[in-house]
């Protein structure tokens, strides 16, 4: 999985964050999901997607929050969420070169 | 500039060299000054609020805001106005007997009885009195004569040369009645309304998304708003101002303006705020929090600012002395009515003003 914001426009897109909402007693219905998908499609129709998926939780949090207590709830299940998108498998770095082991030739 | 380009700032200036118009009135720095006005340069949005302004403007959804009095939510409109040039504001006060016909006319049957007693002008067209839906749908398109001729407007408005958008603040709303937001969305999605007064005839907004307009909502939290009306909007709570916030709001809203007009250049930075301002900030706070649930009435920013003008206008005063100094306690003791408005909580004040002469 990936936590790109532009990799929530398809696949399953939020339907994972929604959930997970609901789970958390937040009172959401497909009006919000509806809401939040076509405020990432507006955000990305005029260039204000952010890079980073974890920008996106001050945005989200006005469409799907109704009350200061779910306001102050949101980040959390909003992060929690996050955490399960990350790719499981991480793909090894490339090593720093060292004195004993030089970086390759390029050619 | 379409409405879907509209990008929020929430503070500072803006840099274009532009002078807006700020409520009726088109007014630079120096007047802002001249004046003391709480010009919406001063306003500063906290990051949270201006992501849901983004958001409702993106989504050309009503922005409900809510927060304790002189949190800035009214503010918010006036800012909006000011940084997307489209003031003044259009105002809508919601109360109790509100109805969603009244948020765009209302019509004045007594003022037409008297006319026709009078020998003066019975056409209905004259005792239309436009509020802030039915401006906002008519500045949409102000040169349409096929639509709007002969709809005059009383008292005489500053509409504009061509059609536009307008912010249109709806003040309150957990006053009106409980039907009442329901109806103010189905009102806002259309912007259409019939005139029965003029055989039932539809005036409507332009079509265009860049002429509709920018609307705020606020709420005292007085009362819960119904679920749907809730959905249909973009929300935000705007907290309680911290510490340091609520310095820079005593700074640029009560010390600049004294500074200026007692014809200081130099800024007043929170940072170097006079002790007694400082003082009085920490005063408020501990009694607005510690206070709780003894008070009754639990005073907001407005309050804090109306305290401190008090304080500041008064000769007697040292603001580099601490606010337990004799002159200036007396002082903060004067303005005591000014934060302390409910039942019993002025003898709240005093006790805590009391400990914190003992505690000196």
């Amino acid at each position: 999985m990936s936590s790109s914001p532009s990799s929530l426009l398809g696949g399953d897109g939020l339907l994972g964050l929604h959930e997970a909402l609901r789970a958390d007693r937040f009172v959401v219905g497909p009006g919000e999901l509806l809401a939040a998908t076509r405020l990432l499609v507006r955000l990305q129709e005029t260039g204000q997607l952010p890079a980073d998926a974890g920008s996106l939780v001050t945005l989200l949090r006005a469409v799907y929050c109704k009350s200061p207590a779910e306001q102050k709830r949101f980040g959390t299940t909003f992060d929690k969420w996050l955490e399960t998108r990350k790719p499981e498998v991480t793909l090894p770095q490339a090593e720093e070169p060292t004195a004993d082991r030089p970086a390759p030739s390029p050619t | 500039m379409t409405t879907q380009e509209r990008i929020f700032k929430g503070r500072g200036t803006l840099d274009d060299g532009r002078v807006r118009r700020w409520r009726t009135e088109t007014l630079d720095e120096e007047q802002v000054r001249k004046f003391g006005l709480d010009h919406p340069v001063d306003y500063a949005a906290d990051p949270g609020l201006v992501d849901a302004m983004n958001v409702a403007l993106l989504l050309g959804r009503p922005l409900l805001l809510t927060g304790r009095p002189g949190t800035g939510k009214s503010q918010l409109a006036d800012r909006s106005a000011w940084e997307f040039d489209l003031a003044p504001v259009l105002r809508f006060e919601a109360q109790s007997v509100s109805e969603a016909q009244d948020l765009f006319y209302r019509f004045d049957t007594v003022g037409r009885l008297g006319a026709a007693h009078g020998g003066g002008s019975v056409d209905p067209r004259s005792w239309i009195k436009l509020a802030a839906l039915g401006k906002a749908v008519l500045y949409s398109h102000p040169n349409d004569k096929e639509k709007f001729d002969g709809l005059s407007l009383s008292p005489p408005h500053p509409a504009p040369a061509s059609g536009r958008a307008s912010v249109v603040l709806i003040d309150e709303i957990d006053k009106a009645s409980r039907d009442f937001p329901n109806d103010l969305l189905n009102a806002i999605e259309r912007l259409a309304f019939r005139v029965a007064e003029l055989d039932g005839r539809e005036f409507a907004a332009a079509r265009e998304t860049n002429l509709r307009p920018v609307v705020v909502i606020t709420s005292n939290s007085e009362r819960e708003l119904p679920e749907p009306f809730l959905r249909r909007c973009v929300y935000y709570n705007i907290p309680d101002p911290s510490r340091d916030t609520l310095r820079q709001i005593v700074s640029s809203r009560v010390l600049k303006p004294v500074a200026d007009a007692a014809g200081s250049t130099g800024s007043v930075k929170a940072t170097e705020m006079p002790k007694l301002f400082s003082e009085l900030v920490d005063c408020f706070i501990d009694y607005r929090d510690k206070g709780g649930k003894r008070l009754s009435f639990v005073p907001g920013t407005s309050e804090l600012i109306d305290l401190a003008r008090v304080v500041a206008s008064d000769r007697e005063a040292m603001p580099a002395e601490p606010l337990t100094r004799d002159v200036n306690f007396a002082s903060v003791q004067r303005a005591a009515a000014a934060v302390a408005k409910g039942k019993g909580d002025a003898e709240e004040f005093g006790k805590h003003l009391a400990s914190l002469k003992t505690s000196a």
